[in-house]
C-alpha cells in the first residue's frame, strides 16, 4: 500500500493545535450537595475552656527605663504627676573655623540661645506653658519625682514657653517649639565651669493636663543652640553650638507599683509578665487548633496618659529564664490586644497561631508567654492582670480546634 | 527524516502539555471508587466505543493486538467540560486526561505483543459547601472544600496470536496501580478563625487477567469476545485505613462489519459485575455497588480526502450504567459521539480527533458532557 503524503507543516500546524486544545483550563469546585456528594466525613468543630491554664506566672519591672524610653512625661495630673530632666551635651570652649587649625577660636560673647522640644499634649487644655527649671548637672536616672522637687520651685525658674503663643498652635496635638531665650545668659551654665546645662520641664495649664516630650532616643528630643561670636579683634566670627541631650529622663508620682502577685505590663519603667501554661498535649498535638484565645482579668483599670491606648502582646518562649526569658522572633505568632487607658474588661489575646506552633514544631519549648506592650518604652499605659492565685479571676484559655479528620477508604 | 520528526514533535506537543495539567473532573467520582475510565483510542472513541473491541491501541481486547502489522506507538489526550447541575447551585468544570498510551510490535508473522497504561479508575473530583458553625455560641460562616487528585490505571501487557486467517487470540496480564491525594479545607469568614486543611494519601494496586478472540466468519464481518477477572483492588491510607476491595469479572462482545469498501460498522456491549464490590464497600461505609452494562455503537466512513490522505468521518452513540449509586439512585449516563481522523507524514502518523457530548445523571443531579479526544498513532 501506498501511504499518502502530507506536507510537514501540516503535521507542525497540527502539533500546534494539539498543544493549545489541551492548554485550556478552568479550576472551579462543584457545590457539594450534601450528603450525596459530599465526602462520607465531615471536619468537625469542639470548643473547650481550660481554666486552670496559669500553672506558674512572674512580674518584672525595670526593661525599659525612663532614661532609656522614647518618652518624657511632664503632667500635673491627679492621677499622675510628672517632671522632665534633660542634661545637654558639654559645649565647647572653642570652635576650629579653619581647617587643619589646632588652637581653635573661643567664645567671646553668645548673642543668643535657643531651645527646640518636639511635644504632644492635650489640646483640651488652653494656656499650656511649659516651665524651665534649672536644675543641678549631676541629674542623672536615679532622680526621683519627690528628690528633685526642690529643683522644681519657682526661685529655679529659668524660663517659660507658651505653647499656643504661635498662631495654629491650639489646634495642633504634636507641636515642633522652638523657643528663643531673652536674654541668652539664662541659660549660661548655672553650676561650676563644667560648660554643661541641664534642664527640668514642668507645665501649667487652665486645666491639669499631661504632657509627652520626644527624648533624644527618637532622634528628635531636645536641644540647645548657642549663637556666639568670637572676642575682638575676630569678633565678626559667628559659630553655633548645637547641643544635643547627654541624658533625660522624667520621673513620675505616684511611682509604677512593684509586681506583686498580680501581673503588671507596660509602663515606664517597663513591666513584662511570664506566664507558664499547662496545656494538654492532646490538644496541641492531636487536633487542630482554629482558634485559641487567652483571657485575663483586669484588677483595677489601666492606667497612663489619659486617653492612652496601648497594645499588649503575648510572645512565646524559647528558654524560660523568668525575667530574662528568651523569646521567638516570628512575629507571626504573637498573641495581640489593645487596650485603652481607663478599660476595666478583660485582656483578650488571640494565640491560634502560636499553640498551632507548639503542635507542629515547638514541642520541645515550654509552654510559655511573655506578656509586654509594644512597642516598649514608648508610653505609660499599664494593664494590672489577675494571676494565677486569683481564683475565679485567673487566666483562662477557650480554645476552638478541629478534631482529626477521618480519612476512609477506598 | 524530516516526516518523522514533524510526527514526532506532534506526540512531543502532547507530552509537553501533560505534566502541567491538573483535573477538576466529575463530582461523581466522589461515590464508591470513582468513574469508570475508558480505555479506547480517539478513533474508537468518535464512533460510540463501537470498535473498542476491535481496536488494537485499546486495552479491552488483547486479541485486538493482532490488528497490528508493524511496531506503533500512541497516547491518547481528553479535554473534558462539566456542566453540573443540582439543587445546590451550578458549576463548570473542567479537566483534561491521558487516558490511553501504549506500544506494540509484531515478533514473527503471527505473534504481536505491546503495552498499554490507561484509565481504571477516576477519583478526581472537587467539591465546595458553605455553612454556619456556631462555635463559641456565635455564628460564622465556614466554606469547606475538598479536593482529590489521582486515580488508578491499569498497566497491561498483552500479546495476540494469530492462530489462523480467521482466528486471533490474546492474553494480557494487568497491573492496577495509583493513588490519590485527598485535601480537604476549612476557611472561616471570621479572621479569627485559622483555617483547617488535612491531607491523606491512598495507595491502590490490584491484578487482573483479560483474555480475548476475534473471529472473521465473513471477509466484511468480524466478532469480538473478551473476558478478564481481577483481584481485589487493595486500598492503603496514610490515615491509616485500609480496605480491600473485591473487581468485577469483565465480559465483552461485539461484531464489527464493512458493509463496503471504506464504510465501517461497529457494536460493542460490555459488563461488569461490579456487585461484588457491595460488601466491602458497605463495610467501608459506601453505598452498595451494582452490576452494570454498557453498550456502543458507530459506523465509519472514508467520504473525505485531504490531498491523496483519506480523512474518514466517524458518528455514534455510547450509554452505560455506573455501578456506585449516589443516594441510592442509580447513576447512568449517555452521549452521541463523532470525529474524524488525518493521516500525517505519509501515513507514518495518525491524527484522531473526536468529539462528544452526553449527559451524566443521577435524580435531580447531572452533568452535561463535552468531552474532545485527540489521539496521535506513530507508526515508524
Amino acid at each position: 500500500m501506498r501511504m499518502a503524503r502530507t506536507p510537514a507543516s501540516t503535521s507542525l500546524v497540527a502539533a500546534a493545535l494539539c498543544a493549545a486544545a489541551f492548554a485550556c483550563r478552568e479550576d472551579l469546585s462543584a457545590p457539594g450537595q450534601c450528603p450525596a456528594l459530599c465526602p462520607s466525613s465531615q471536619v468537625q468543630v469542639a470548643d473547650t475552656t481550660l481554666l486552670s491554664v496559669d500553672t506558674s506566672d512572674v512580674a518584672i519591672r525595670g526593661f525599659v527605663t525612663p532614661a532609656e524610653g522614647t518618652i518624657l512625661v511632664a503632667a500635673d495630673l491627679d492621677s499622675l504627676k510628672g517632671r522632665v530632666f534633660v542634661r545637654f551635651a558639654t559645649r565647647p570652649t572653642r570652635w576650629f573655623p579653619v581647617a587643619g587649625d589646632t588652637v581653635g577660636v573661643t567664645i567671646g560673647a553668645v548673642d543668643s540661645a535657643t531651645i527646640d522640644l518636639r511635644i504632644t499634649r492635650d489640646t483640651a487644655a488652653k494656656n499650656l506653658r511649659l516651665l524651665l527649671y534649672r536644675l543641678p548637672v549631676r541629674v542623672d536616672s536615679t532622680a526621683t519625682f519627690a528628690s528633685m522637687a526642690a529643683w522644681f520651685a519657682d526661685s529655679m525658674l529659668v524660663d517659660s514657653i507658651r505653647v499656643d503663643s504661635v498662631p495654629g498652635n491650639d489646634t495642633l496635638k504634636v507641636i515642633q517649639l522652638h523657643h528663643r531665650f531673652l536674654p541668652a545668659s539664662l541659660v549660661e551654665p548655672f553650676f561650676g565651669d563644667s560648660e554643661v546645662v541641664a534642664i527640668g520641664i514642668g507645665l501649667r495649664a487652665d486645666a491639669r493636663t499631661a504632657v509627652t516630650v520626644s527624648a533624644a532616643e527618637t532622634g528628635g528630643g531636645p536641644r540647645l543652640r548657642y549663637y556666639v561670636h568670637a572676642p575682638a579683634p575676630q569678633d565678626t566670627l559667628k559659630h553655633t553650638f548645637d547641643l544635643g541631650a547627654s541624658f533625660d529622663g522624667f520621673a513620675t508620682s505616684p511611682v509604677p507599683a512593684v509586681p506583686g502577685a498580680d501581673l503588671l505590663v507596660g509602663n515606664l519603667p517597663s513591666a513584662r509578665s511570664v506566664v507558664r501554661l499547662d496545656i494538654p498535649r492532646s490538644l496541641v498535638d492531636s487536633t487542630t487548633v482554629v482558634r485559641a484565645t487567652l483571657v485575663f482579668n483586669q484588677t483595677r483599670p489601666a492606667t497612663g496618659r489619659p486617653g492612652e491606648s496601648f497594645r499588649i502582646e503575648a510572645r512565646p518562649v524559647i528558654r524560660d529564664f523568668a525575667g530574662k526569658s528568651i523569646t521567638h522572633t516570628d512575629t507571626t505568632l504573637y498573641g495581640h490586644a489593645t487596650v485603652t487607658v481607663g478599660d476595666t474588661g478583660q485582656v483578650v489575646l488571640e494565640v491560634g497561631r502560636l499553640l498551632r506552633f507548639w503542635g507542629a514544631g515547638g514541642d520541645s519549648l515550654p509552654r510559655s508567654v511573655v506578656l509586654r506592650v509594644t512597642p516598649e518604652g514608648t508610653g505609660l499605659g499599664e494593664v494590672t492582670l489577675a494571676g494565677r492565685t486569683a481564683g475565679a479571676l485567673a487566666p483562662f484559655l477557650r480554645v476552638t480546634y478541629a478534631r482529626p479528620y477521618k480519612f476512609g477508604v477506598p | 527524516m524530516r516526516r518523522l520528526t514533524a510526527g514526532l514533535l506532534a506526540m512531543g506537543a502532547l507530552a509537553a502539555v501533560a505534566g502541567g495539567l491538573q483535573a477538576d473532573d466529575s463530582v461523581f467520582g466522589i461515590r464508591g471508587l470513582g468513574i469508570l475510565g475508558r480505555p479506547q483510542s480517539a478513533r474508537s472513541a468518535a464512533a460510540g466505543g463501537g470498535f473498542s473491541l476491535f481496536d488494537g491501541e485499546g486495552a479491552v481486547n488483547p486479541a485486538a493486538l493482532t490488528r497490528w502489522r508493524g511496531m506503533s506507538g500512541w497516547a491518547v489526550g481528553s479535554p473534558s467540560r462539566h456542566r453540573f447541575g443540582s439543587p445546590a447551585g451550578d458549576a463548570s468544570l473542567s479537566s483534561t486526561r491521558f487516558p490511553l498510551i501504549g506500544f506494540s510490535t509484531v515478533v514473527g508473522q503471527r505473534l504481536s505483543v505491546g503495552v498499554t497504561i490507561s484509565d481504571y479508575l477516576d477519583r478526581t473530583w472537587s467539591v465546595r459547601s458553605v455553612d454556619t458553625l456556631t462555635p463559641r455560641g456565635a455564628p460564622v460562616e465556614v466554606t469547606d472544600q475538598s479536593r482529590s487528585i489521582g486515580g488508578v490505571s491499569d498497566l497491561r501487557l498483552g500479546a495476540g496470536y494469530r492462530l489462523s486467517p480467521t482466528v486471533a487470540v490474546g492474553v494480557g496480564l494487568h497491573a492496577l496501580t495509583g493513588s490519590t491525594r485527598l485535601d480537604v479545607t476549612r476557611q472561616f469568614t471570621d479572621s479569627s478563625y485559622q483555617s483547617f486543611r488535612d491531607t491523606a494519601v491512598t495507595d491502590f494496586h490490584g491484578f487482573g487477567l483479560s483474555a480475548g478472540a476475534l473471529f472473521t466468519p465473513r471477509a466484511n464481518l468480524v466478532l469480538g469476545l473478551s473476558l478478564r477477572v481481577n483481584t481485589a483492588l487493595h486500598a492503603r491510607s496514610t490515615g491509616g485505613a485500609r480496605a480491600d476491595v473485591a473487581l468485577p469479572m469483565e465480559l465483552g462482545f461485539g461484531a464489527q462489519y464493512a458493509p463496503r469498501t471504506g464504510s465501517l460498522i461497529g457494536v460493542s456491549v460490555q459488563y461488569a459485575g461490579w456487585g461484588r464490590a457491595a460488601d466491602d464497600l458497605a463495610a467501608a461505609g459506601e453505598e452498595r455497588s451494582r452490576n452494570v452494562w454498557s453498550v456502543g455503537a458507530g459506523a465509519e466512513v472514508e467520504t473525505m480526502r485531504v490531498g491523496s490522505a483519506r480523512m474518514p468521518v466517524r458518528i455514534g452513540y455510547r450509554w452505560r450504567q455506573l455501578p456506585f449509586p449516589v443516594s441510592g439512585v442509580a447513576v447512568g449516563e449517555h452521549a452521541f459521539t463523532a470525529g474524524l481522523g488525518l493521516s500525517l507524514v505519509g501515513g507514518r502518523a495518525l491524527l484522531d480527533v473526536g468529539y462528544e457530548r452526553g449527559t451524566r445523571s443521577a435524580g435531580a443531579l447531572s452533568e452535561q458532557l463535552t468531552t474532545g479526544y485527540l489521539g496521535i498513532t506513530v507508526r515508524p
